[in-house]
């Protein structure tokens, strides 16, 4: 029976409460966080972060989608992670 | 939205000091998560940026994030500068905080360097489809 916990998800000042499994890619996490906060933003621009930075679902520099598993990423039960674009920029 | 004239003047103030009338650069307009529709101060973030172009520094992206949810705060307009004339570039539209529906992004021409700035500036808005319109200034921000 897949292990299922309950992680934090920040996004813009707002935090809500996400069902994961330890199976569960974070690709899917990442894409369940975004209807979440019904963010218009394309799956392949956004990120998820733990607090010390280290992206954890999203896209890499080199194009290459993170494949790993919720528990291969060390994401813990009630561990907030932060929702946001990978690249901010304007110009 | 009401613009607090301190707010108004500690972003132009960002704006020219870290740009120096050179560079482009950015501001976050927050404001409490209880109290919608208000702006409460400006935050500079991290950043690089050329004449043309800017990007915020990822990790100061992620401790910011944290900041707010913190403070229950919420980022409720991005402001930057352009050298030239106003407006959403690709680039912009890309490169954006927030995307969600109605989030405002406001473009100071000549990198704010004027005082009536704003009376030229560009404001676009997140709609439902999740593309980039253009809306009037003064529908959307007051100055006080």
């Amino acid at each position: 029976m897949a292990e299922e916990f309950t992680i934090d998800i920040t996004f813009n000042g707002v935090t809500k409460r996400l069902e994961a499994e330890a199976e569960q890619q974070t690709q899917a996490v990442l894409e369940a966080a975004i209807r979440l906060f019904s963010l218009q933003s394309q799956p392949h621009t956004m990120g998820l972060f733990t607090q010390a930075n280290i992206e954890v679902a999203g896209r890499l520099p080199s194009g290459q989608d993170i494949h790993q598993s919720v528990e291969q990423a060390g994401i813990m039960p009630g561990q907030l992670l932060v929702l946001r674009q990978v690249v901010v920029q304007g110009g | 939205m009401l613009i607090p004239a301190d707010v108004w003047t500690a972003t132009l103030e960002r704006l020219r000091s870290c740009g120096g009338g050179r560079r482009e650069c950015v501001v976050y307009w927050v404001g409490s998560g209880a109290e919608v529709g208000t702006i409460a101060r400006a935050v500079h973030p991290v950043h690089t940026a050329t004449p043309f172009h800017y990007r915020v520094d990822d990790a100061w992206l992620t401790r910011f994030w944290v900041d707010l949810a913190t403070a229950a705060e919420q980022v409720r307009v991005q402001v930057h500068t352009h050298g030239g004339r106003a407006g959403h570039s690709p680039t912009d539209d890309k490169g954006a905080l927030v995307y969600q529906e109605g989030f405002l992004s406001l473009v100071l021409p000549g990198f704010a360097m004027r005082d009536d700035c704003e009376e030229q500036a560009f404001l676009a808005e997140l709609d439902s489809t999740g593309s980039w319109r253009r809306v009037p200034v003064r529908e959307r921000l007051a100055w006080t």
